[in-house]
């Protein structure tokens, strides 16, 4: 497997205001993620998560350090576009990432500046509204859409890249459950047909569940790295840095107080019943 | 219970005379009473924003009516102003709509266009940034200058500092992290408790619904589906689900539970409650006595 993106001792600092201090968001990150795999980065407020998600196609650029996309460095300009076009971002609030008047249009909008020809925009545009189930909407306007149907467009959009890795930065924070469980399964579906890397940034914990691998940031530290079943197992360090682990695990953790024998990492609600079974 | 707002037949129509013509609320009757704390539930598109924003006259019923304390609100247009300032509405994401140079400015806009005198104005700022969470060394600082919950907290704050009877929020906790939103929502049951006022929280959590509210009404395709105490809602776990709707996840394991042959209430929404029925339970899954 190669690496789709890579960061060495990143780090990076927002300017400081006049006589203040620059703080520093990311203090020294290392990782790699595989191409192919589904990554969830978890952190609190400020922790540092979506300052790490905008060096992944050069939004932000290094502090220090090196961030290297499909073993491109970012900080060279000359390859920006390149880039951009393996890694799509999808941001939080849809209503800052839709800029035409006409659903397709906007769709439409990244592939035209890529030079994609006008029959090829077309067939992609149509395949990524399906794959968003927002086929209908074609020719609606995308200000009369509801939030999350305008952060399917985004993500539609995105898709027209072509793109062989996604970036959702609290992508479905603005969504009901039904729209967030769409782009989710949207979101698997497109990891596990077209192998598409994805890097999710949440604040639900249960949005990690099925992700193949689960990163925690605190103070601009990567300070735990695992399987979701790892990772909620940690549940008091959890808790200490401000996250909370899925109300399966902390219900598991409360009978196991009792004295009923129960796994600690049973994280969806399937495993968790299924644990509990176990004991009748 | 005493009825503070009743919404009667209520429907809104967008885009009268265009293609895009669409009813996001339909002939919706319910009632939010004195003191209570009501958490409304739907999903996108199920018209609680629509329904939400009618409850201070910030939108106009296209047929149906709404009533504060038993008078409609919309029989004198002109005084359709002292309804704002008695229903206060915070916004999803209000941190958009901070504009003045300090916190303290931001917060005594509501205040003080309500005509009140410079100290009562000043006794509300600290009184709301105290509910709200924050320290009063913010109110010099520019909003500009805070992180994105310490925004929201002013944003709240503006609309506590005009002390509305009713405060209804549109998904307050959205985008927040768990500490934040825990924290955000203790800081609404204590300003509820303290004051007694009516809250009206939206939200698409239904941990955060099921945990804050003392009744729940739920929204779906422009139209009341339910509502009733948090156990009598989710009793109901089924239908929820069909209409598109999370029920907690504690719900989704105690159904899940029931359904392979333990005597569990599927309608517990709380770990410890789930716990402690779990644990009352005998060999096999009966309930022991």
């Amino acid at each position: 497997m190669s690496t789709m993106i890579e960061t060495k001792n990143l780090t990076f600092s927002y300017p400081a205001a006049e006589g203040e201090r620059g703080t520093l968001a990311l203090d020294g990150v290392s990782l790699s993620i595989e191409e192919g795999s589904f990554v969830v980065i978890l952190g609190h407020n400020g922790s540092g998560k979506s300052t790490l998600a905008k060096t992944f196609n050069a939004v932000l650029l290094p502090s220090g350090g090196t961030v290297y996309v499909d073993g491109m460095d970012t900080t060279d300009e000359e390859i920006l576009l390149e880039i951009r076009r393996r890694v799509g971002m999808v941001f939080q609030n849809p209503d800052n990432q839709i800029v035409a008047n006409v659903v397709e249009e906007d769709v439409a909008f990244a592939p035209e500046n890529l030079g994609v020809p006008s029959e090829e925009i077309r067939l992609r545009v149509d395949q990524a509204l399906a794959a968003v189930g927002m086929e209908k909407f074609v020719q609606h306007a995308p200000h009369l859409l509801s939030g999350g149907q305008k952060q399917r467009i985004a993500i539609a959009g995105v898709l027209a890249m072509k793109p062989k890795c996604i970036v959702l930065d609290e992508a479905t924070a603005m969504l009901d459950p039904i729209g967030r469980s769409e782009v989710l399964s949207t979101v698997e579906r497109l990891h596990e047909q077209d192998g598409i890397t994805v890097v999710l940034i949440t604040h639900h914990m249960n949005e990690a569940e099925h992700a193949d691998r689960v990163i925690v940031m605190n103070n601009g530290h990567l300070t735990m790295d695992g399987t979701p079943r790892e990772v909620f197992s940690r549940k008091a360090e959890l808790e200490q840095i401000g996250l909370t682990v899925p109300d399966t695990v902390t219900l598991l953790h409360s009978l196991r107080q009792s004295g009923m024998e129960v796994p600690l990492d049973a994280v969806t609600v399937e495993e968790c019943a299924a644990a509990i079974m176990k004991n009748f | 219970m005493e009825e503070i707002i009743r919404v009667e037949n209520l429907t809104h129509t967008y885009g009268e005379g265009t293609p895009f013509r669409r009813s996001a609320v339909e002939d919706m009757s319910l009632s939010v009473y004195r003191g209570e704390f009501l958490g409304i539930i739907g999903h996108t598109g199920s018209g609680k924003s629509t329904m939400i924003q009618h409850l201070n006259g910030l939108l106009k019923p296209t047929e149906g009516h709404i009533y504060l304390d038993g008078k409609d609100i919309w029989e004198e247009p002109k005084k359709i102003r002292d309804v704002r300032f008695r229903v206060g509405l915070v916004f999803q994401y209000p941190e958009y709509q901070l504009f003045e140079d300090t916190v303290y400015r931001d917060i005594a806009f509501g205040p003080t266009n309500m005509g009140l005198e410079k100290d009562e104005v000043d006794r509300r700022v600290r009184a709301a940034v105290r509910f709200a969470g924050l320290s009063e060394e913010v109110l010099d600082k520019s909003p500009f200058a805070l992180s994105g919950g310490q925004k929201r907290r002013v944003a709240i704050a503006g609309v506590i500092a005009m002390e509305p009877e009713v405060l209804v929020l549109d998904e307050p906790t959205a985008g927040l992290d768990p500490k934040g939103r825990r924290e955000l929502l203790a800081n609404i049951q204590m300003y509820h408790k303290e004051r007694g006022t009516t809250i009206v929280l939206v939200s698409h959590s239904m941990e955060e619904i099921a945990q804050n509210a003392d009744r729940i009404v739920v929204l779906s395709d422009a139209h009341v589906l339910m509502s009733g105490t948090p156990r009598e809602v989710f009793s109901h776990g089924d239908e929820l689900l069909r209409a598109g709707l999370d029920v907690p996840q504690i719900t989704r394991v105690a159904m899940a539970l029931k359904e392979q042959g333990l005597a569990i209430d599927p309608a517990v929404y709380t770990v410890e409650e789930l716990s402690r029925a779990i644990l009352s339970l005998g060999k096999g899954g009966a309930v022991s006595c």
